[in-house]
Parts: structure tokens; C-alpha cells; sequence
């Protein structure tokens, strides 16, 4: 198989999604979750349902042409569905999960993304041609290993979610083999996409902030890598990235948590706590 | 018509098709024209991701029940797709991934446009959009649905009539969410109703038209819904759409057919 050709088997993927069903956990088992760590996972189930939003995002650019891009993001939106409502089944004892309100700027940003950005993405994007889909590709991988860290980490910190974060990190791996393998293959010998995901690595933060601010993520951040036992996985992280054609001295993941520092109180805990080396 | 949201998408499968025996395929093929009509279905089935794409930016990206459902439809309606192209398979007619994306890309800037003129168009509407996104959804499915039943009734295979009732009923299952979700949304708007009607009668094609020939959709619509017949299943769907707030008197479907010189 040459470089430019992606060796991942959409078609074997889309015949055999995993989907992660409230009625497979033991719900009850899961019941009163100590404060920070309903926290974590309410930030997750934020992050994880805007599946849509993300679609958007890419469908709108030259990606939408490519087959096995939509064939795969077809079966990885049914799959995240289900991780979704099963997210929202462990929190619903504690009341209907719902998103944390925009800030300020977040709400010019919603405003933006929604009756704006469509647009322009879909101009911009078509105008710079299939190079942007390296970009994706390479965004995709990159929110995907962030989130699958956050599981691994939400089954360490408290034992009783292990059952739901060891059934979401193989679906989490075959989506990461996908953007992995889409993204070497892309690269792979265009400079072009590799100046546009390099600029998209730069630019990349903390999946979740961009409505809701620093500060309403900044808790269940510290929560899931505060504790030095999640320093292996930030660095496994970034290395993954850096491993990518083009991509050798990005940390995206240690700049994105830096953020968290820079949105801290002055001498608070967050920036002790969250710091990453 | 009641929908049940959870209950649709705790359902929804890939249709199945591993149970039938269509490999007699190989000794008995189907006629051309229906091979040609299974691809313009195969063709509109796969292309189901760049509808959703031209309405996730519009208004009804953001409504719950919407969302979850786009989610299931979009999978189902791709699964239609690779059920098509394994019996196109079978004739020695290769339906791949790369075809897929030349095609997309054939297609253009009128493609790659579409969802600019969407947004630009709901964010000048508003909320009512939805309304029309939910009407022009049940016109297509209840057209899409009948052509699986009618293809089945034409070619009176037993395997193939199987699958093509298998794709129908989850039409049938979309048809239920879209015209549920325009009954709701066209009640007492008078709004509403004025730019659905404006929008189904100046701007509504046969389901495909924007991504094959017209020479295709005059093949498919005449082999499909030629004749007493397939007109009749035309007149059930316009009898459906008059039935909606605000749509009564429309025949949307059967002057579509008379444009393109279909006979009755």
C-alpha cells in the first residue's frame, strides 16, 4: 500500500458499528458520582453531541465530496449518538444534562458559526481545494485522542465508570485509526495541506471552550489531567500529532491546556493544577 | 400520525439483505432500463449526506428531535445505497467510493454552492424554514417510498421485491418524522404555510434532479410512473401534500410529470 493510499476498511467499519446503548451499563452502579467527576462527564456528553455541529463543519468543504470520508462520518455520528445518550443516562439522576450558557463572547461566536461561518467555510474551503481535507483529517484525529484520553482518564479517577469508558475506547480507536490513516495519506507529499493543518494544529483548542469560555471547562479539565498520572497521555497526545507527515515539533494538546492557564485566577489553583509539562 | 423519536431511533438498522438470494442475478440479470433506474436510486441514496449537509445549516440543525433523527436517516438512507450497489454488483456494475467522489466533484460549483444559498436563505426566513424542510422532506419520501414499491411491482423478482419493500418500509418510517414534523409546524402558521406552498409549487423537482441528467429523470420517472398505474401512486402522494395545512390544491408531483411529458 503506498503512502497516498488510506489502508483503513471503511467498508468493514461501516458494516460493524459499536453502539454504546444506555441499556448495555449498569446505570445503577453509576449513581451518585462525587461533584467533579459528574462535572467530567457532563463536559464529555457536552463535547461528544455536537456531532452535527461537526458534520456541518466538514460537509460544507471540498470533504463532502470524498465518499469514504462520508461514508465513515455516517456510521461515527450513529456511534457517537449512542455514546451520547449514554453519557446522558449516567447523568440524568442528577437532572436533564444540559450545556454550560455561552459567555459573552461565546454567544457572538454561536451567532457566527451558525448563520455566518457556513458560508464562508463553504467559500473559503472550495476555493483552497481537497487540501483542506488533510486539515480535517488531522483535527478529526486530534479531538478524537483528546476525548478518548478524558475516558481512560474518567475510568482511573473513579472505578464504577470503567464499564462505560472500556466500551467507548475501541469505537474511539477505530475512529482514530481512520483519521490517522486519512491523514498520513494526505499529507503525504502535498506541502499545501501540510501548511493548512499545520495553521489548524496551531489554532486548535480545548474541544468545548470555543461557546462556553475556559472558565466553565477549566473544572472538568483539572478534573480529568490534573493529577500527574495524566501527564504520559497529554505527551502520547501531542507525539501522536507530531508524528504526523509535516506536523514534527506541534504540542497542541500542552498550548490548548496552556489556555486553561492564561483564563485562571491570578495565583489559583487552575494554574497550578492544570499545567502540563 | 403520531412519531416516536426514541423508539425510531432505538429501531433504526441497516437494511439487511445477506438473507436474500440475489445472486441469481448473475444467470437471470435484470433488464437494462431497470439497472439504469436501480442507479439513478443507488446515485440519489448516497447522495443523501449532501441533503443533510445543505440542512444542517440551516434552522433545523439545533431542534433535538431533528438532530437525533438526521443522524439515523443519514445512515439508513446510506445503507439503501450500498444495498443498490450490491445488486448493481452483481451485474458487473462497480459503484465505488472514487466514482462516488468523481461524480461529487463532477458536479461543481452548483453543488458546492448549495449550501451557501441555503443558509442565505434561512437566515433571511428564520425559524419557518424548518416548516419547509420538513414538507420538501416528505415529498421526496413519500416519492422515493412509492418508486421502491413500484420498481418491486415492475420487475416482480421475489428476492429483489423483498429488498426494494425492506428500503420502502424505512421510507415509509421518514415519511412518518417529515410529514408529522410539517403537520406541526404549518398548523395555524399562516407564515408558514405561505412559503412551504411558494417554495413546493415554484422550486420542487423529482428526488435526483439536482444530481443526474434530465434525460435520467424523464427515464426514471417514465418507466417508473408511466401509464394508469404509476399515476395513480403520483396522485396518492399529491393527495398526501394537499392534505397538510395550507397545501390544499397542490399537484406538485403530477406537473412534474406532465412537464416532462410523462403520460398518464
Amino acid at each position: 500500500m503506498s503512502a497516498s493510499s488510506p489502508a483503513f476498511d471503511v467498508r468493514a467499519y461501516v458494516r460493524e458499528p459499536v453502539d454504546l446503548r444506555p441499556d448495555q451499563l449498569d446505570l445503577e452502579a453509576m449513581a451518585n458520582l462525587p461533584a467533579p467527576v459528574v462535572g467530567a462527564v457532563g463536559h464529555l456528553w457536552s463535547v461528544e453531541r455536537t456531532i452535527l455541529d461537526l458534520m456541518r463543519d466538514l460537509l460544507v468543504t471540498p470533504t463532502h465530496a470524498e465518499a469514504r470520508v462520508t461514508a465513515f462520518l455516517g456510521t461515527w455520528a450513529y456511534e457517537q449518538f449512542w455514546i451520547t445518550e449514554s453519557l446522558a443516562a449516567v447523568l440524568r439522576p442528577g437532572g436533564e444534562p444540559t450545556d454550560p450558557p455561552d459567555s459573552g463572547v461565546g454567544a457572538l461566536r454561536r451567532m457566527w458559526d451558525e448563520r455566518v461561518r457556513p458560508t464562508v467555510d463553504a467559500v473559503r474551503t472550495n476555493l483552497l481545494g481537497s487540501d483542506v481535507v488533510a486539515a480535517h483529517m488531522v483535527t478529526g484525529w486530534l479531538n478524537t485522542a483528546v476525548v478518548a484520553l478524558a475516558y481512560e482518564r474518567l475510568g482511573a479517577i473513579d472505578p464504577r465508570l470503567r464499564p462505560l469508558t472500556a466500551a467507548v475506547a475501541p469505537i474511539k480507536s477505530r475512529h482514530l485509526a481512520f483519521y490517522e490513516d486519512e491523514a498520513h495519506a494526505r499529507l503525504s507529499g502535498s506541502a499545501g495541506a501540510i501548511r493548512l493543518a499545520r495553521r489548524t494544529v496551531t489554532r486548535w483548542q480545548w474541544p468545548g471552550v470555543r461557546y462556553c469560555g475556559h472558565d466553565a471547562a477549566s473544572g472538568p479539565v483539572r478534573t480529568l489531567l490534573a493529577d500527574p498520572a495524566a501527564r504520559p497521555g497529554v505527551r502520547a497526545v501531542d507525539a501522536g500529532v507530531a508524528a504526523l507527515t509535516g506536523q514534527a515539533d506541534a504540542a497542541p494538546l500542552r498550548v490548548a491546556l496552556g489556555g486553561f492557564v492564561q483564563h485562571s485566577p491570578v495565583g489559583g489553583t487552575v494554574r497550578a493544577s492544570t499545567r502540563v509539562q | 400520525m403520531a412519531f416516536n423519536i426514541d423508539r425510531f431511533t432505538r429501531d433504526s438498522v441497516r437494511v439487511n439483505w445477506e438473507d436474500l438470494d440475489l445472486d441469481v442475478f448473475r444467470e437471470d440479470p435484470l433488464p437494462a432500463e431497470s439497472l439504469r433506474t436501480l442507479r439513478y436510486m443507488c446515485d440519489v441514496e448516497y447522495h443523501t449526506v449532501c441533503y443533510l449537509r445543505d440542512m444542517l445549516v440551516t434552522p433545523s440543525r439545533g431542534e433535538g428531535e431533528v438532530n437525533a433523527f438526521m443522524t439515523m436517516w443519514n445512515r439508513e438512507e446510506f445503507w439503501h445505497g450500498e444495498a443498490l450497489a450490491h445488486v448493481l454488483d452483481l451485474h458487473g456494475i462497480t459503484v465505488s467510493y472514487d466514482e462516488l467522489k468523481a461524480k461529487r466533484v463532477k458536479l461543481g460549483w452548483r453543488d458546492r454552492i448549495a449550501p451557501v444559498k441555503q443558509a442565505m436563505l434561512s437566515n433571511i426566513i428564520g425559524k419557518d424554514f424548518v416548516a419547509v424542510h420538513m414538507i420538501w422532506g416528505a415529498v421526496n419520501e413519500w416519492s422515493a417510498s412509492a418508486a421502491y414499491k413500484r420498481l418491486a411491482a415492475l420487475e416482480g423478482h421475489p428476492a429483489l421485491a423483498v429488498l426494494l419493500k425492506r428500503i420502502a418500509a424505512q421510507e415509509a418510517r421518514h415519511v412518518a418524522f417529515y410529514a408529522t414534523q410539517a403537520r406541526q409546524r404549518l398548523e395555524g402558521n399562516r407564515k408558514a404555510q405561505k412559503l412551504a406552498r411558494l417554495a413546493l409549487s415554484t422550486a420542487w423537482r423529482p428526488v435526483g434532479s439536482g444530481i443526474a441528467s434530465d434525460e435520467e429523470v424523464t427515464h426514471v420517472m417514465g418507466q417508473l410512473f408511466g401509464g394508469a398505474d404509476g399515476r395513480k401512486e403520483i396522485r396518492a402522494i399529491d393527495a398526501h401534500i394537499a392534505k397538510l395545512p395550507g397545501m390544499e390544491g397542490l399537484t406538485i408531483v403530477s406537473d412534474s410529470l406532465d412537464a416532462r411529458g410523462i403520460s398518464a
